[in-house]
């Protein structure tokens, strides 16, 4: 352990500044009754996720729109420690107003973004992240359960948590896991009895173990990656064109889209013009974005910044 | 108002405790083995202080007590001990303790695990205390030891040490028992119970923490894992002694044993008073019965909110209480104390506990009850408790 590892505090009186706001003067926590919804012109959804014997509930109540389909009005009810009360109140927060397709794209990285006092410190202890992934796999299967569909059954790899199997799996994948403390801050898998971590340190013999399925899952991460075509490992002005379109549209998918998403608002990629030694691109904004006062200021210049660290110096970004 | 009521884990030092201090964290004094004058006034504490220890635990004449670093030292070496003068010699094999034993006895039975030797938890029956009868299950003529606490911290539930005595004493086994979080509530005797060793922490009993000590019977091998002995008082446990703990730790026994009597009398009034008021509230329930409990210990059971949000609002409210499962930085142990008493799973992660001290007021008690139902009640506003059952009240 280094010094400033041993120095962190993962308890409460650490907890960033928005985090600790949102504990103590949650917003959108409460009931949502069948006449508020109708009032709204809207019908009311309920969705359970989790149990109070696995340490976390969550039940959410959506109004949704008869007419468009969206989230008009959100609340939820909870069982679970602070932390999840925070992270509940954001994400109800951010349902408000989206359609389910726009719900399902809420991921980590937007939400913790969202708790965030500032850019660059994380939201949360790595201790405390597991109510992150819970809140989102709640989501996940409340438009799941909206659509009507029924999640494949996975077994269960730890009954105290009540983590299953594809979670697990899911979690080492989605975070580039290396080691079992990892999946641990990550969903409470084997924070309790800690019979799952390993094979024999239970009783009984258990078809999964967290271990096992670490190994298992990370060589499957290995042989595909060695198999995947890899893009051109060159510097971006020696690309094609092709392949700078490419390039862009990698980079928009993971770093710019989701935050646009977030507002309400979305962008597509016009063309791609070689200028000189500037390379051009001619974007359209989407949804909430066309019209905003920001297109043109504060959102062009985060998706120039992005774009610009990200790719090369000389890229400009062009709105019509 | 800021309400301290966490008292199982760890104690404000007393005035008068401090005061027995001090001189020794102010002023300089000498070494237990110094020649001279300092060392001769600090040898004549010491020993005064030693001796309110056998009084406080009425230790008879052919017994043995020196001073310790706390319950983590006393288990960590009593089990390294048991390993390398038992079971690596191959004269025993077994060894026999609580499932609600403290982390480092957990800890330590653990490694003995790996090290080839058989370890029994005795399990907790559904009153919450250990069954003298079940020791019969797994009593072995190759049982090093057999350790019970005498009160459980969480639950504040005495274990029959007494009987779990008697029966390891007519099988001729070595019975340990950690009165930590006995001391100052219950009467303790050893002369009357008879362990071959009791070993106890200064946490819990308005001493500092990082101070503790071992009774050992006459009859007990007792091997150090601290070297460095210089002199007879230091050869159960090497080094320069915390000599104003040790101090320390005289005087709040003896305080403790004094005025054990009323002043435990008070507390029980207090802590019954809490637990009545809070019992009355719809899905509260207080686990372990009355009569098998500390006078200064309640634990509840509240459907429908979680530990650690109870204490946090709780907390905001002033009031510092404690829970069992708390995770990731509680004390979870195998099977939750919820489950041993045999409550519906859904309580495992919803206790709060109260635990007093003789310095708790009438006024901190108002204050503790008042918070209490104002949490319940702004939290029960968004459980998901609405839709489970009122059935039991």
């Amino acid at each position: 352990m280094s010094k400033s590892e041993t120095l962190r505090n993962p308890f409460w009186e650490d907890f960033r500044f928005k985090v600790q706001m949102l504990i103590e003067r949650p917003k959108n926590k409460g009931v949502l009754s069948e006449e508020e919804a109708q009032q709204l012109q809207a019908d009311l959804a309920l969705h359970d996720y989790g149990r109070p014997e696995e340490g976390m509930q969550l039940r959410w109540y959506w109004a949704i729109d008869r007419e468009n389909g969206r989230v008009v009005a959100c609340r939820y009810t909870l069982f679970g420690p602070p932390v999840l009360l925070a992270i509940a109140d954001m994400a109800a927060l951010l349902v408000r107003n989206k359609t389910l397709e726009e719900i399902e794209k809420i991921n980590y990285k937007s939400l913790e973004y969202f708790l965030r006092d500032n850019p660059v410190d994380p939201a949360l202890p790595p201790e405390r992240r597991f109510a992150l992934t819970f809140v989102l796999r709640s989501l996940a299967s409340a438009v799941a359960a909206q659509r009507g569909e029924r999640p494949e059954a996975s077994p269960l790899v730890c009954e105290c948590a009540g983590i299953d199997k594809a979670t697990v799996e899911a979690v080492i994948r989605d975070f580039d896991l290396q080691s079992v403390e990892e999946i641990t801050d990550y969903t409470r898998a084997g924070a309790f009895c800690k019979e799952c971590i390993a094979p024999g340190l239970s009783q009984k013999p258990r078809e999964y173990t967290l271990s096992d399925l670490l190994k298992a899952t990370r060589q499957e991460m290995e042989e595909e990656r060695s198999t995947q075509s890899s893009v051109p490992e060159k510097p971006f002005k020696e690309m094609s064109l092709d392949e700078k379109r490419a390039a862009i549209t990698a980079v928009i998918d993971r770093y710019i889209r989701d935050m646009l998403v977030m507002d309400g608002g979305d962008m597509e990629i016009l063309d791609v013009k070689e200028n000189g030694e500037h390379t051009d691109l001619y974007i359209r904004y989407l949804g909430a974005c066309s019209g905003c006062a920001s297109a043109s200021t504060g959102t062009l210049f985060a998706i120039e910044g992005i774009l610009k660290q990200k790719l090369d110096p000389n890229l400009r970004v062009l709105p019509l | 108002m800021q309400v301290y009521l966490d008292n199982n884990r760890l104690t404000q030092v007393d005035p008068q405790v401090l005061g027995a201090m001090e001189p020794f964290l102010k002023e300089p004094y000498g070494d237990l083995h110094a020649l001279h004058a300092r060392g001769a006034s600090s040898r004549k504490e010491f020993l005064k202080a030693l001796e309110k220890l056998y009084a406080g635990l009425h230790a008879p004449e052919e017994s043995d007590i020196f001073f310790s670093s706390g319950t983590a030292e006393n288990h960590s070496t009593l089990l390294m001990g048991i390993y390398s003068g038992l079971i690596l010699t191959g004269r025993k094999n077994n060894l026999i303790i609580s499932e609600r034993s403290d982390a480092a006895m957990m800890e330590g039975a653990g490694f003995l695990e790996s090290q080839g030797c058989k370890v029994h938890k005795l399990p907790v029956t559904k009153e919450g205390i250990v069954d003298p009868e079940s020791l019969y299950d797994y009593l072995t003529p190759r049982t090093a030891l057999v350790s019970v606490p005498m009160v459980d911290p969480e639950s504040g539930a005495i274990n029959p040490v007494e009987e779990i005595a008697e029966i390891c004493r007519r099988y001729e086994v070595p019975f340990h028992t950690d009165a930590t979080h006995a001391l100052g509530k219950i009467p303790i005797d050893v002369q009357a119970f008879d362990p071959d060793l009791l070993s106890f922490g200064g946490e819990a009993i308005h001493a500092p923490a990082g101070i503790g000590a071992v009774y050992l019977k006459d009859s007990f091998e007792w091997m150090p894992t601290i070297f460095g002995a210089r002199n007879p008082w230091e050869r159960y446990r090497g080094g320069p002694l915390n000599l104003a703990g040790a101090v320390g730790l005289g005087k709040a026994i003896e305080l403790a044993s004094d005025a054990l009597e009323f002043e435990m009398e008070d507390t029980r009034d207090l802590r019954d008073r809490l637990e009545e008021e809070l019992r009355t509230l719809p899905g509260v329930t207080p686990l372990v019965a009355w009569a098998l409990r500390v006078p200064n210990t309640v634990l509840f059971a509240v459907e429908g909110l979680e530990s650690e949000l109870m204490l946090y609002e709780l907390d905001r409210g002033g009031v510092e209480a404690y829970a069992c499962t708390v995770q990731p930085f509680g004390n979870w142990q195998r099977r939750p104390v919820t489950d041993a008493l045999g409550l519906d799973p859904r309580l495992k992660h919803s206790t709060v506990g109260f635990a007093l001290s003789r310095f708790t007021t009438e006024e901190e008690i108002d204050h503790t009850i008042k918070t209490f139902k104002e949490m319940l009640e702004y939290l029960r506003s968004f459980s998901t408790f609405k839709e489970l059952s009122y059935e039991q009240k």
